[in-house]
């Protein structure tokens, strides 16, 4: 994936070191809050960076807005009122962990731009309902941003490689882009729309392949109302197999991704499709690992796997860790951070080949 | 195997680079001529059956046998009454296509996945 | 300032200049003729094969004016960068070489640019090896180049109106003969490549001159050429290094995929920066290409003295340009003989 061409290089943006204040993602807390932790020790640990997070802060009501059940007028102010705890905490970029999120807080402000009146409304709403008044950010910068940004610098600090211990071969990585964070505004992502470089070009500096594939540009499935009723269950997954059978007769060796929501749904539908209908997208029948770039990271620097909480992955990330020579301890999957035991799923039919 | 109420669905698309056109070489070793459709539509003006009292339709039959497709249309209404070759800018003989639809498709056994794919159970 | 003798100044030497050169010259003008390339012929000069003549473009061009003629002298890696009319009239056409150049008339004939087809990305040209413009096919045949020789059954995808029609590059008009090259290279292509399939993407054809129409009936019976109604949107490698491609077949509202060895883009024709004249740039039509005087006064300018040919006023199929490049050398001639 050319890293030569020109067009990525016309969609770099300025990424400021900091201080930033940090927003979640409801899903990446939800379902791999391990993740949400990793990520926030490797920018303020490793990467040493400022990010305060306010506890005050909510949900940016995204999904609740994509599936047309919380109106605009109350998603903007409800923006407003993050922007507002900004404000007050003295901060002025936003750095945004979740993509549905990113592509939101650029979506209200570019309405804002070119709706003057419409911030004027979003002013008054949120006056009313708070007493409150905000600014708006200098600017907004997805987490990912800053983990390509510092890629080389990670890597430094990595005590594993992207790398088949036993053979050397470096490992073959396909990525997935969350749409919103590049599709909505392509000058908001390093390297567009079309070719996003975000994901792709960790690979070499890791050690690892990025590969290209067919249907690379291709929604997850996740699609917010898709999956939230179970009578279009189908459709979401339908999507995450296109997907799927592009990228297996390349055989990677993980799915690479940078929104919590295309994370969850391309590892939990691999399971769906392996029940229904007893197809794996890997030579083994394991499925494809999947993880998120912050998991990824934080797996290669070191961090005990189960502290990054891949216990939480549909597809068994073991034979991942096998590959790349990662230590773990395998008695420790289903411990708590106290040694506790909090409970292990039932095993699946599939999957566990 | 489980069932979780709702299921994968194939996508409904027209992929070139697999497309087995069978009945359409079959087609033009009989009617070269039938390349030069663009697909104007007149012929399915005038068809009694076009869309009005079943779901034939003469220019939506010849596309989908040039791309390879399972004929949606229910062809088998024709009445070989030829007005779609009288009024076709091209000059083409359609009714014989329909008139030899059957044998084609038997021969080539091309309707098999007649189906529309559904995304439902 | 150089001191000449020319009674005309014309600025480009594609078939437009050449066609205008000849004409002055055969009734006894002095011509000068500018050009910013190394060599003469413009943008037809470099393709292989011109519709409906048949015979490639450098062939053209060089039928139009030959070589050495007493009436006309040729400066090449001369770029025009602006003009000025001088106290007595005449005007002047300073370079960006430093020299001027002056003479009673000046005739712009400096055509078109191609369309930078990096900004449809979603196409990939410049990212992916096999998708190509159609200047670069033309130039590479021109050579005597044959892109994909030992692909077997080599298959082909043909997009038309890229950076035509395209309110998102902010490009409004029709460049016109796109439509025409994109039928004849196909059936090129089919000679040049027997075994080889090609399908046309087009939003919709349009035929519009003598011989089109017959080619493109031609291109559907004689050449097998598919035409598929409906716009390639995405571009994607395959597994086997080819391209996937995405558009939907219109006419079936169907979606529709194909894995291509190579995709043709059939790249429009955009509109230079205006040039100044008098440090005024010089006004445009309706599609951003040079303006004319008024709508009987189709080779004038605003400015007098100063004529305009070819498409340098919009895109023009060779046809149109020979016509407007021999009208404007007629008005340029009467109002030399005033």
């Amino acid at each position: 994936m050319g890293e030569e061409k020109r067009y990525w290089r016309d969609y770099q943006k300025d990424i400021p070191d900091g201080p930033f204040f940090y927003v979640r993602s409801c899903i990446r807390q939800t379902f791999t809050p391990g993740a949400e932790t990793m990520l926030l020790k490797i920018l303020t640990g490793y990467l040493g960076l400022d990010v305060y997070e306010d506890p005050r802060h909510t949900c940016c009501s995204g999904i609740g807005y994509h599936t047309d059940v919380v109106p605009l007028e109350t998603t903007m102010t409800i923006i407003a009122r993050q922007l507002s705890l900004m404000q007050e905490d003295g901060y002025e970029n936003l750095l945004v962990s979740c993509v549905t999120s990113f592509g939101l807080y650029n979506e209200v402000l570019d309405i804002w731009h070119h709706f003057p009146e419409k911030l004027e409304q979003t002013r008054r709403y949120l006056r009313e309902a708070t007493g409150r008044d905000f600014a708006l950010p200098k600017a907004v910068i997805h987490t990912s941003d800053i983990v390509y940004k510092h890629r080389s610098r990670l890597a430094g600090m990595m005590k594993y490689r992207m790398v088949d211990r036993q053979s050397g071969r470096p490992l073959r990585m396909v990525d997935h882009v969350g749409c919103h964070y590049a599709k909505i505004f392509p000058a908001k992502g390093i390297g567009g729309a079309e070719f996003p470089q975000v994901l792709s070009g960790l690979a070499a500096p890791w050690g690892g392949i990025s590969v290209d594939y067919s249907e690379r540009r291709h929604c997850c499935g996740f699609g917010f109302r898709q999956y939230l009723l179970k009578d279009n269950r189908s459709y979401s997954v339908s999507h995450s197999k296109v997907k799927l059978e592009s990228m297996a007769p390349h055989h990677p060796d993980l799915i690479l991704t940078n929104c919590p929501g295309c994370c969850m749904f391309l590892d939990r539908w691999q399971y769906t499709i392996a029940e229904i209908e007893g197809r794996t997208y890997d030579d083994a029948g394991r499925g494809i690992p999947v993880l998120s770039y912050e998991e990824l990271a934080a797996l290669l620097l070191g961090e005990n796997p189960w502290d990054i909480g891949l216990q939480m992955h549909q597809v068994q990330v073991e034979s991942l860790m096998d590959k790349i020579g990662i230590e773990y301890d395998a008695s420790q999957k289903y411990l708590g951070d106290r040694g506790q035991y909090i409970g292990c799923p039932q095993k699946p039919d599939v999957l566990l080949a | 195997m489980k069932d979780f109420g709702f299921k994968p669905v194939r996508p409904n698309v027209i992929d070139l680079a697999t497309v087995q056109n069978r009945t359409w070489t079959d087609i033009l070793r009989l009617h070269p001529e039938m390349r030069s459709c663009i697909s104007c539509g007149a012929c399915a003006a005038v068809c009694p059956n076009n869309n009005e009292l079943t779901k034939m339709s003469v220019r939506r039959t010849i596309i989908e046998l040039r791309h390879g497709l399972p004929l949606t249309s229910e062809w088998q209404n024709c009445q070989m009454c030829n007005r779609c070759s009288l009024v076709c800018p091209k000059g083409l003989n359609t009714r014989s296509i329909f008139f030899r639809l059957n044998t084609f498709e038997a021969l080539n056994d091309h309707n098999q996945t007649n189906a529309e794919p559904t995304n439902r159970k | 300032m150089n001191s000449n003798h020319n009674d005309t100044i014309i600025i480009g030497t594609g078939i437009a200049g050449l066609t205008a050169a000849a004409e002055l010259s055969a009734r006894g003008r002095k011509v000068l003729m500018l050009e910013k390339n190394d060599s003469t012929g413009g943008h037809v000069g470099q393709w292989s094969v011109c519709f409906p003549f048949g015979i490639s473009g450098r062939e053209l061009a060089e039928s139009i004016l030959p070589q050495s003629n007493a009436n006309v002298s040729i400066r090449t890696r001369s770029t025009a960068s602006a003009i000025s009319t001088l106290p007595d009239g005449s005007l002047s056409v300073s370079c960006t070489d430093g020299t001027a150049h002056s003479a009673r008339t000046v005739l712009l004939a400096s055509g078109y640019g191609m369309f930078d087809a990096r900004l449809k990305e979603e196409l990939g040209y410049g990212i992916y090896p096999g998708v190509l413009t159609s200047e670069d096919i033309e130039r590479q045949w021109q050579k005597g180049e044959r892109p994909l020789a030992g692909h077997s059954n080599p298959r082909f995808a043909i997009v038309h109106c890229v950076g035509s029609r395209d309110l998102k590059c902010n490009i409004r008009h029709c460049s016109k003969v796109c439509c025409m090259v994109g039928v004849k290279m196909a059936t090129e292509i089919r000679q040049r490549y027997p075994d080889s399939q090609v399908t046309n993407y087009y939003m919709d054809l349009r035929m519009f001159d003598n011989g089109y129409e017959e080619l493109y009936h031609d291109a559907q019976l004689n050449y097998n050429v598919q035409f598929v109604r409906g716009r390639i949107s995405e571009v994607a490698p395959t597994n086997d290094g080819r391209l996937y491609i995405r558009a939907e077949d219109t006419l079936l509202g169907k979606p529709l995929r194909d894995k291509v060895d190579a995709l043709v883009l059939m790249i429009g024709m955009s509109a230079h920066e205006p040039l100044h004249v008098d440090g005024e740039p010089m006004n445009r039509s309706i599609n951003g290409f040079v303006g004319t005087a008024s709508p009987v006064q189709i080779n004038l300018t605003a400015t007098p003295g100063l004529f305009v040919a070819g498409a340098a006023k919009g895109p023009m199929n060779i046809t149109e340009v020979l016509a407007d490049a021999r009208a404007a050398a007629a008005e340029t001639d009467k109002y030399l003989s005033r």
